[in-house]
């Protein structure tokens, strides 16, 4: 394709966080304290839990052959056929999140900021600066995700800070006492698109260097981490604002609450509405780093290495996203989408994909013993970081 | 030839996103600085829009006084729902009407719960109306949208400064539509509006109205007002006065903290509230002001503070409406407390409410 560009571990852990964070900030915490009620608190800390875990999971898939991204080398372990369908899935699936993410954007800039603008004028946009930024592959738009990030990230903590005068719900806040199972663990599955996008580790794992692997790997489980205290400040902050019930009737609550921030006297007053706007930086590079998955998934299967290739891909996934998006009609039928497709497919798929490979993995070694080398570094085929075998 | 592309391309999707699809010139649109929702003829709903004119624009941004012109003049539409009414009302006019700039919201106590069920719901839905805009009740909304302030200045600006002062007033009444969507989609709490009236000299705003599902059933006083306010937390410059042997005693900003226990006992709720007040002491002409003397004042006051606010939570209580919100915590951690009283509103009827009252008075003036 193209000579190959590393990232460096910082870079690493924030594409990992950009490629969950811009999916689910808008109409988070909705299902959660609709499912869970009074225990969307612990709903939540459980969702944090299986996210860590999921993604744990997902580097012990890497570190099986860090040096290659997953369908390289799944077809140690599978049939072939059985890798092709992975794939296919594999994409289809990034492609059903772009499209989800993308439509779900441009009904909310409708609805508040340009009512009268047609849907394709605004994803489209969205579609072409994604685009744009994925145009020059990864090392470029980790860098201008290393620019933009930080701005929204910092400001939406301001926001917040000054939501606190509107708080009149601060009861909601309080941990029950009483935990109940059932309802909190129906909170952490319907919320649990909050942190879909993180197995494109699968493809971006192999372009850190071997020798900062593990650090990268720790980089971007922090990063999780300060992610989840986000969402946390976030979930106290909206529902300590529009109250339990009134949340859960809300499409989407965070604008809801970012509407609220009004500074007299500031040029730009509505400085909420302004940072739901950035937030729109969130989606770009989600989108950007969908449509790049996608190509990455498609383009070894096709025997095709070079840029141009690349790029005709690209264009070519982003017109499927943009045509598949403005072909929803409204919110009603994409909130259906994602709870009755998106969350059971790609849930099955981020939990039950690294077991499946890691499970084939342990029967192919124990079938055909790894090479003599690594037994002598006392690798046993699982959980070892790849940086004591290079 | 490269970069200029780049540009080009850049230029075309900020092009895409600027919003110029809707852009409509200023002077093209009828800016709604007021409106007005109110009953009419055969369970219909009555939307009238406060449209501010040039003048009345200009003397505003001048920043001037009086104009001899009308600074606003009104838009009426009838129709079925909020929807035919703002059809009808925008077929009355050539220019765009746009909810954007509304400062403020009155909703007729008249209205029927239906029409102010449906005029909730399509502001909860409108995109572009600004849910901190301010909402109020008023006996007629015709008569409050029609008051031309001898100020010359707009009505719905010096409404929403009024609101946003937080010094101007004794209690702080402002509400606003985020405000009654919560309390409508909230339990445990019940939706309460200010009172805003025409009064000769004016507005006047120092009456709270209680609604229960979206009809008010209960109109407070000024004084039950005030009284209430304590304990919500909103009266902040609030005056007491009470008999002292032959002369009256006067306080004067006075200003409460409350403090809430909630409890369940024999099968009910049992609400103790404790006020921490403080104040200034305003008029006492009886003799000079010892340290017993001015205890005595405080005790006194207490107990004629107290009086009040039980007063009022009675009334709250014979009404169903529970405005302060005490059961929020309750419904939402223990539903099903409530089972065998109904709701919260019916448990909130059949609580035992005391309440304590700690006055102190800080400033006596420069006098014994």
């Amino acid at each position: 394709m193209h000579p190959r560009r590393h990232i460096s571990p910082f870079q690493f852990a924030l594409l990992i966080a950009a490629s969950y964070m811009g999916f689910g900030i808008f109409q988070f915490p909705r299902e959660l304290v609709l499912h869970a009620g009074p225990d969307a608190l612990w709903g939540l800390l459980l969702e944090f839990a299986w996210a860590l875990a999921a993604l744990s999971l997902w580097f012990r898939v890497n570190r099986l052959h860090p040096d290659r991204p997953l369908f390289a080398f799944l077809p140690r372990y599978l049939p072939r056929s059985l890798t092709d369908l992975v794939a296919g899935v594999t994409v289809a699936l990034h492609l059903l999140l772009a499209v989800v993410a993308l439509a779900n954007f441009g009904f909310l800039m409708r609805t508040y900021f340009l009512p009268e603008t047609p849907l394709w004028a605004i994803d489209g946009a969205f579609v072409l600066t994604a685009v744009y930024i994925a145009w020059y592959d990864i090392a470029p738009l980790a860098r201008t995700l290393e620019t933009v990030f930080t701005v929204p990230a910092l400001l939406s903590i301001f926001i917040g800070l000054l939501l606190i005068g509107r708080m009149r719900f601060g009861y909601a806040l309080l941990p029950t006492t009483r935990l109940w199972i059932l309802p909190t663990l129906r909170g952490a599955y319907y919320d649990a698109y909050l942190f879909f996008g993180f197995e494109i580790t699968m493809v971006l794992y192999p372009l850190v260097r071997a020798e900062e692997q593990a650090t990268a790997e720790r980089y971007a489980l922090w990063a999780m981490v300060m992610t989840c205290a986000f969402f946390l400040f976030g979930y106290a902050m909206v529902l300590g604002v529009e109250g339990p019930f009134f949340l859960a009737r809300i499409q989407w609550p965070t604008v809801s609450a970012n509407r609220l921030v009004d500074i007299e006297g500031l040029f730009v007053n509505k400085l909420g509405l302004l940072v739901v706007v950035l937030w729109g930086l969130m989606l770009l590079a989600f989108l950007a780093l969908r449509l790049w998955c996608v190509i990455h998934d498609v383009m070894p299967s096709f025997g095709s290495h070079r840029l141009p290739a690349y790029r005709l891909w690209l264009v070519t996934a982003a017109a499927l996203t943009l045509s598949a998006a403005l072909a929803i009609p409204s919110i009603a039928p994409l909130s259906q989408l994602l709870m009755t497709v998106v969350l059971p497919a790609m849930l099955g798929y981020i939990l039950g994909l690294p077991l499946f490979i890691l499970a084939a993995a342990r029967f192919a070694h124990r079938r055909r013993p790894p090479p003599r080398a690594r037994r002598l570094t006392g690798t046993r085929a699982l959980g070892r970081p790849r940086s004591r075998l290079v | 030839m490269r970069h200029w592309g780049k540009v080009v391309v850049g230029l075309s999707l900020m092009g895409l996103l600027s919003g110029c699809w809707s852009n409509r010139p200023v002077e093209r649109r009828n800016l709604a600085l007021m409106l007005g929702v109110g009953p009419a003829p055969h369970h219909q709903i009555r939307l009238i829009f406060q449209i501010p004119t040039r003048s009345g624009l200009t003397g505003l941004t001048k920043g001037s006084g009086a104009s001899q012109e009308a600074s606003f003049y009104l838009i009426e539409g009838v129709g079925a729902t909020m929807t035919d009414a703002f059809a009808q009302a925008q077929a009355k006019t050539t220019r765009d009407l746009y909810l954007g700039q509304v400062e403020v919201v009155a909703f007729s106590t008249r209205l029927p719960p239906t029409a102010f069920e449906q005029a909730r719901n399509m502001f909860s839905r409108l995109g572009s109306l600004d849910k901190t805009a301010y909402a109020v009740a008023t006996p007629s909304v015709r008569r409050l949208l029609a008051l031309q302030p001898r100020s010359g200045e707009l009505p719905g600006i010096i409404l929403a400064s009024n609101f946003g002062c937080l010094s101007c007033n004794v209690e702080h009444l402002e509400r606003t539509v985020w405000d009654m969507e919560t309390a409508h989609y909230n339990r445990g709490i019940n939706l309460w509006l200010p009172l805003l009236s025409a009064g000769p000299h004016g507005f006047e705003i120092n009456q709270m109205a209680v609604y229960a599902q979206d009809r008010p059933v209960l109109i407070l006083t000024p004084p039950e007002t005030q009284a209430l306010g304590y304990v919500m937390g909103l009266t902040h410059k609030g005056t007491l006065t009470f008999r002292w042997g032959p002369h009256w005693v006067a306080l004067r900003a006075l200003d409460a903290r409350p403090h809430f226990a909630m409890a369940w006992k024999d099968g009910r709720p049992a609400i103790a509230i404790t006020l921490d007040v403080t104040g200034s002491l305003a008029e006492y002409l009886r003799g000079e002001l010892t340290p017993p003397v001015l205890k005595a004042v405080e005790t006194a006051a207490e107990k004629d503070l107290a009086r009040r606010v039980t007063a009022v939570l009675a009334r709250l209580q014979q009404a169903h409406v529970d405005p302060v919100g005490f059961g929020q915590s309750w419904v939402w951690f223990h539903p099903t407390r409530f089972a065998r009283l109904g709701s919260w509103r019916q448990a909130f009827a059949h609580a035992t409410i005391s309440v304590q009252v700690h006055l102190r008075l800080n400033d006596i003036g420069d006098l014994t």
